[in-house]
Formats: C-alpha cells, sequence, structure tokens
C-alpha cells in the first residue's frame, strides 16, 4: 500500500491540472486583451464618440477619458476638433480645467459614469454646432 | 475585413445584437493590401461603459490617412460610446478599398 501514497501527489497534481483545464478553458476565439486597455474603477481610458450631426464637417472626432474624483465623474477631453478659428475660450467652449487637462463643464456634479457620458454627448454635439455655425450653447 | 466596411444596416444591427451575450465575438479576416498582414482577427465586445474593437496587434498600415486606425492599429484596442461610432469608424474605413462604392441606403 505504500506504493499508493508514493504517487498519490502525481495524482492530485494530474486531477487538479484535469479540472483546471476543464474550467479554465480559454475560449479560442477570445483574443488576449492588452492589459493597458483595462480600465481601472476611477478612469475608463480613451473612448471615442462621433458627434450625431457632422453639419458638414470632416471631422467630427471625440475623444474621452472619464475620470472619477472624488467621488464624482469628470469628462476629460483628450481630442475634439479643430475650432477652425472659432473662439476657443473655455468659457465659450464649455470646459473646465486646465489645457493640458481640459474637461467638460456641467451645471451640477455627476454621480455616475452614465451620467458623465451622457453630458459628453450632449456638448459634443452642441460644440460641432458651434464649430460649424458659430451659435453658443 | 471589408465586409465590415461595406456591411448594411442590418448586418449591424445583428452584429450589435449579439454582442448583448457579453461575450467577445471574433472573426478571421482578410486584411487590405496596405496592411502588413493579409490575415487576422478582428474582435467585437460590449462591455458596461463601451464598445470594444480588436485586432491582432503588430499590424501596421501604409495608408492611413486616419489617426484612429493608426492607433486602433497600435494598441490593438478601441473603445467606442455608442455601437453608431464603432459602425462609423470601421464604414469610414473605405479608402483601405479605393474601389469601394458605399452602397445606396446605408447610413453611418
Amino acid at each position: 500500500m505504500d506504493w499508493f501514497f508514493d504517487i498519490l501527489p502525481f495524482l492530485c497534481t494530474g486531477l487538479v491540472l484535469c479540472l483546471f483545464g476543464r474550467f479554465c478553458r480559454r475560449n479560442s476565439a477570445a483574443p488576449a486583451r492588452p492589459s493597458a486597455a483595462q480600465p481601472s474603477s476611477n478612469s475608463t481610458g480613451p473612448i471615442v464618440y462621433f458627434a450625431t450631426n457632422d453639419f458638414g464637417l470632416s471631422d467630427r472626432e471625440y475623444r474621452f477619458d472619464y475620470r472619477k474624483e472624488q467621488g464624482f465623474w469628470k469628462a476629460y477631453i483628450l481630442k475634439m476638433p479643430s475650432l477652425r478659428g472659432r473662439s476657443g475660450s473655455f468659457h465659450v467652449t464649455h470646459r473646465l480645467g486646465t489645457a493640458d487637462a481640459p474637461f467638460v463643464c456641467w451645471d451640477q456634479p455627476l454621480r455616475t459614469l452614465e451620467d458623465a457620458q451622457n453630458v459628453s454627448r450632449v456638448w459634443a454635439d452642441h460644440l460641432q454646432e458651434y464649430i460649424a455655425t458659430g451659435k453658443r450653447f | 475585413m471589408k465586409e465590415f466596411i461595406t456591411g448594411s444596416d442590418e448586418q449591424y444591427e445583428l452584429l450589435k445584437k449579439s454582442l448583448d451575450d457579453k461575450k467577445c465575438h471574433v472573426y478571421n479576416c482578410t486584411f487590405p493590401t496596405s496592411f502588413s498582414k493579409s490575415t487576422g482577427r478582428i474582435g467585437f465586445e460590449k462591455d458596461k461603459i463601451s464598445y470594444i474593437l480588436y485586432i491582432d496587434k503588430g499590424i501596421t498600415c501604409t495608408a492611413s490617412k486616419s489617426s484612429l486606425l493608426k492607433d486602433w492599429l497600435e494598441a490593438g484596442t478601441l473603445r467606442f460610446l455608442d455601437f453608431s461610432d464603432l459602425k462609423a469608424f470601421l464604414k469610414g474605413l473605405t479608402f483601405l478599398y479605393p474601389a469601394t462604392r458605399r452602397r445606396k441606403g446605408s447610413s453611418t
């Protein structure tokens, strides 16, 4: 019976490997996800939005990074179209923060990520119209 | 890959609905001649905050007129706020197939 105890560790190891292979089998169809792309709980990383109406402009691409700071969400603006000569003042374009890290201005703190995303859509759509027509918002 | 650039609204609706299963959907594609690889995988996934577009890493493009395309190829991942944004990006890549003509009735 001693032989049984001699091989027991190998049997256990084999059993564990079999179970691991059964329940943790990689879906061959699922590509490995770059670790750098995984958002943290306080920052989503870059997310692309195209303004709903291009107003005849070729560029309607916006990129946001949604960050949770002190319990509230902000939509940081990573990319926006050229203002094409329109005033770029933060007041006129409803932005806050710094030139290097501007974020969308809103009249109240944004409590959820969904709120921040909705606000960024509205802001981008209005800014697109402002760029094309000069209409203030 | 051309099938995504020329895909119809109905096809994109089917793709969008398929992503509700919260799985990554991967397609083996033939890439345009301007890509450094002739074939590879493109993946689609929907998570809580965005729609994600994956592509095999290590691919470059000589015909890139789009900084977004370049960023996608470099990172292998691109996140979109809405599915319509993902669709608009892919359908905007018609320059990769110069002979491709947009079908009547399809929209971005």
